[in-house]
């Protein structure tokens, strides 16, 4: 209803209005090898006017990435048409493709050159004349921050200057249309904030129209338009403001009593028949669901909130995905809480370090982790996270300090540590071309499993993930959210006391991220330690204790609620934990320059 | 429509990661010398100081001449023994290669028996060896003859006897170094051609790039011509350090012109790059190119192209398959322009037959080039 009145209002308004781009009615469908043909769109129709900001959102594998390289001209849709500035066009047109700039989600850098030599490629590339370029460059270079460093090699930049770099080098002739393809993915909130002001001052300059997708609603919401994408089908299209009101009248905030922790009520809070979604925000969860006034519900005693972009989302994908989602969800078992006593730590680490010739990428830090805590490891792109992870795992020996996982020294005895722990790495390191099933039968192996507790592990966890049906697909084969729910399963099965994850959600959809979370609430219920690394902020609600790390040394260390309290020591204006995290970072950075 | 500008941006960009990627060059520059001195100093097909064990069961004046003919050659490494026993069981050993024996029987119209074992396993050096061997032992007995002759009666005109003489035309000293390291230069320069090739496009796919190319007003032809030029650079700095080492290192003669194996070697080159970066877009994969090109391109030049193993006893079929090999006509060439000079027939059909394989070979490429991600 949504879609058709504000395509309506359009329509009305369109003859004197000039579209940059316009797309009617596109479809894409793909054959696979095995003869099987797969709609990744169905009639996606949009309308850009000069210096719009659009958002594309939707699940993994909803056609976002196909529309996008339609655009670009990367692939020829197969039905419907493209206009660009008045002219049709479809795949490769060299007149249209020059005024629109696309980056990739792999942005395309050339690692092995410089960081000019990049920028002169793309100038070359993209016809830019020579006179223009030196005020281009020092511009762009000045916008992010990069002018001291065009000599040194793309390869070598951190991520979230790779992200910069490839943001500029498509912004090298100044496009018409910007096409930019989760340009946030993997990156802390801090650079990401960097990106978006980058694009919004360039946006401001030219009248430059942008198409972005994302998986993080909170930047759709600051866009012009959101175009809602599921299985190809343009689920809802309109401004953010709009879309929200969907939600109006269901979003509720519900605080979380003292010795509830909000992760289980919102576990608990799922499974209730009345609530669509849920999730922990700033101490509380915030509910999404039918108040019935009459029966005694859950949500009698919840606040009504404004509602918001996510809210909306979650509502649209559950209608459409009904029952399946909430089976996935239900299917993981809640146990209830043991009573968390102060026990021994599990996890034990004291003034560690590690070198990397004159490099310190951990320096001096210190924390404790007790059973059953889900435990965040936070920081920005370089902070020496994964330094640290691989640490605790005995895959890297530390430089000096002493680290205790399990109750043994792991810079002893490395290979005892292990045993006691599970490690789901950033990267899918499982198998590609072995199946599902011959991937678990392999790593239960390879951790020593045997005979009967074998067959029961991997009937268990193939139970626990509801790989079932995928068992004999090849692991590259899958889906990107069912790669993670293997990896995952793979790392518990020889029931590790500690879950390691790096990045586990990076360039998840929302919906994905619930069923995650779930199941590490599920985990930590049954005395399972989880330490966890992310770049949503919003998901360190999620955990008992947080550490944010930056240039490898400890900012800050606590709970969700004190990381807060300190932040707004800093900044009172702070509510989220994207800005407290922004805060705490920024005021560390500043103290050491 | 090429603009030359951007193609020339894309041609220094692909001589920068060129020469930047260290890998490149030593598959490039290090691995041809490397093969080249092995090929050049190491393997040899010439049969030389072969062990032969000499039987002497009596010691005559005779059989010490046989011996100290048998010396006197540079192919054999005579050994004298006088037990049949040790002989056999050096032959067993591998401690010789062939025995002589003469037979203690002496007929009476002065007629003689020697008898020539050869060890067998390699059937081209025992080949080599026995006509070695019997050219030793006939001219032994020629010469034994003519005493033979001088002591009974004068000598009389040899009538109605045919003579043979052989003269070896092109490699005359048979050095097989003279026919291997022009066929080492068709090994290097598939090498260059092909397996370096193979990997740059399927690299840019695997790391994302192409993607970002393909939305830039970039044109195929230029991206083919930018990953053409620098590694034909390559391989021309490839073809003249083997040249150079061919004429002053190993001292092969070159009878045909200088300028026709440059140029037939640029077009074999052409017809190698297209063939690499045809594989490469194809694949999308690093790994799975190269190991395609090993089989589609390197194992052919070694075993088909006639470089090693001659091709005309090659079975019928083999020699069929062999023409579908731009390397087979590539060798073929080389090894006349090096050896026998300017052959004008020879050298306009390989050549044409060199483009052909050039000009489809490139024309495949650039057609499976897409600018599209599908």
């Amino acid at each position: 209803m949504e879609q058709a009145a504000t395509t309506e209002q359009k329509r009305q308004k369109s003859p004197t209005m000039t579209l940059l781009f316009e797309a009617q009615k596109i479809g894409k469908t793909f054959t696979r090898k095995n003869g099987e043909t797969i709609e990744a769109l169905v009639d996606l129709s949009l309308k850009l006017k000069p210096g719009s900001l659009i958002a594309l959102v939707g699940p993994d594998a909803s056609g976002k990435t196909t529309f996008l390289r339609i655009v670009a001209g990367l692939l020829t849709p197969s039905s419907g048409s493209l206009h660009f500035d008045g002219q049709s066009y479809a795949g490769q047109c060299p007149k249209v493709l020059s005024q629109i700039g696309y980056m990739p989600q792999k942005f395309g850098l050339y690692e092995d050159l410089t960081v000019q030599e990049n920028l002169d490629l793309y100038a070359d590339l993209k016809n830019v004349p020579r006179a223009s370029r030196p005020k281009r460059y020092a511009r762009l270079l000045e916008l992010c921050a990069m002018t001291p460093f065009t000599q040194k090699l793309a390869g070598k930049l951190s991520g979230g200057m790779k992200q910069k770099l490839g943001l500029i080098c498509t912004l090298i002739a100044p496009p018409k249309l910007l096409l930019l393809d989760e340009p946030t993915v993997g990156v802390d909130p801090l650079s990401r904030r960097e990106l978006w002001e980058i694009i919004s001052e360039l946006q401001a300059e030219s009248k430059m129209s942008v198409l972005v997708s994302t998986s993080y609603l909170n930047e759709a919401e600051a866009c012009a338009e959101v175009l809602l994408l599921f299985e190809g089908h343009t689920l809802a299209q309109g401004p953010p403001l709009g879309l929200c009101q969907l939600a109006a009248g269901k979003s509720f905030l519900l605080p979380a009593n003292a010795p509830t922790c909000p992760r289980d009520l919102q576990a608990w809070l799922l499974d209730q028949p009345e609530v669509i979604d849920a999730v922990p925000q700033a101490g509380d969860v915030r509910v999404i669901g039918h108040r019935n006034e009459q029966n005694n519900s859950c949500l009698s005693a919840a606040k009504m909130v404004p509602p918001r972009l996510e809210d909306s989302f979650m509502l649209l994908l559950k209608q459409q995905m009904g029952n399946v989602a909430l089976a996935a969800q239900q299917a993981i078992a809640q146990v209830a809480t043991p009573p968390r006593s102060a026990q021994e730590p599990v996890i034990c680490t004291e003034h560690v370090s590690r070198h990397f010739g004159d490099f310190v990428a951990v320096n001096d830090v210190s924390f404790s982790v007790f059973p059953g805590e889900v435990f965040g490891l936070l920081g920005p792109n370089g902070a020496g996270k994964t330094t640290t992870f691989r640490m605790l795992c005995g895959l890297l020996a530390a430089t000096s300090g002493s680290l205790r996982v399990a109750g043994i020294d792991v810079r002893k005895t490395p290979a005892e540590a292990r045993r006691h722990i599970g490690y789901v790495a950033q990267k899918f390191s499982l198998y590609g071309p072995l199946s599902v099933l011959e991937n678990l039968e392999f790593f239960a192996g390879a951790y020593g499993l045997q005979g009967a507790r074998r067959r029961q592990r991997i009937a268990q966890v193939i139970d626990d993930f509801q790989l079932t049906d995928w068992l004999g697909i090849a692991a590259q084969e899958l889906p990107g959210g069912w790669q993670r729910s293997l990896a995952m399963a793979v790392g518990l099965l020889h029931e590790p006391e500690i879950l390691f994850l790096d990045e586990p959600t990076s360039g998840a959809d929302p919906l994905s991220r619930r069923i995650f979370w779930k199941r590490i609430a599920a985990l930590a219920s049954q005395g399972v330690t989880v330490v966890v690394t992310t770049h949503f902020m919003e998901e360190a609600e999620y955990c008992d204790h947080i550490l944010i790390q930056d240039g490898g040394i400890r900012l800050a260390f606590g709970s969700p609620a004190e990381i807060r309290a300190e932040a707004q020591k800093l900044n009172p204006d702070v509510t989220s934990m994207d800005d407290a995290f922004i805060a705490i970072v920024e005021k560390a950075r500043s103290q050491k320059s | 429509m090429i603009t030359f500008p951007r193609m020339l941006a894309f041609i220094r960009k692909e001589f920068r990661q060129m020469l930047r990627d260290r890998s490149s060059l030593t598959l490039g520059l290090i691995l041809p010398m490397t093969l080249l001195l092995i090929f050049g100093f190491g393997l040899s097909l010439d049969v030389q100081d072969v062990p032969v064990d000499v039987v002497l069961e009596q010691n005559s004046p005779l059989t010490r001449d046989l011996f100290t003919k048998l010396a006197l050659s540079p192919y054999l490494s005579p050994n004298l023994t006088s037990s049949w026993h040790k002989a056999e069981n050096d032959l067993r050993q591998g401690k010789c290669q062939a025995i002589v024996r003469r037979s203690l029987k002496e007929h009476a119209d002065g007629r003689e028996h020697v008898q020539i074992i050869v060890n067998g396993r390699d059937s081209n050096t025992a080949r080599i060896m026995s006509s070695y061997l019997e050219s030793a032992i006939s001219s032994w007995a020629e010469q034994r003859a003519t005493t033979f002759s001088f002591q009974s009666s004068p000598p009389k005109p040899r009538l109605g006897k045919a003579e043979a003489e052989t003269r070896i035309w092109y490699n005359a000293a048979m050095e097989s170094r003279y026919f291997l390291v022009p066929g080492v230069v068709v090994l290097i320069m598939t090498l260059i051609g092909s397996l370096l090739t193979a990997l740059i496009v399927a690299r840019e796919w695997e790391r994302g790039t192409w993607e970002a190319l393909t939305a830039t007003p970039i044109a195929k032809h230029e991206i083919l011509a930018g990953k053409i030029v620098p590694y034909f650079c390559l391989g021309m700095v490839g073809l003249f350090l083997c040249l150079a080492a061919a004429s002053f290192v190993f001292d092969v003669p070159r009878r045909g012109s200088l300028i026709l194996i440059i140029l037939d070697s640029a077009i074999y080159l052409l017809g190698c790059l297209g063939l690499g970066l045809y594989i490469s877009a194809a694949t999308k994969s690093q790994f799975l190119a190269s190991q395609i090109v090993l089989v589609v391109s390197f194992m052919p030049t070694v075993m088909l192209s006639g470089f090693i193993f001659d091709l005309k006893s090659a079975p019928l079929i083999a020699q069929y398959l062999a023409c579908l090999f731009p390397a087979t006509w590539y060798v073929e060439l080389l090894q006349s322009l090096f050896l026998a000079g300017n052959v004008a027939g020879l050298v306009l059909r390989d050549t044409a037959m060199l483009g052909l394989f050039a000009f489809l070979l490139l024309f495949a490429a650039c057609a499976k080039m897409q600018k599209s991600l599908e």
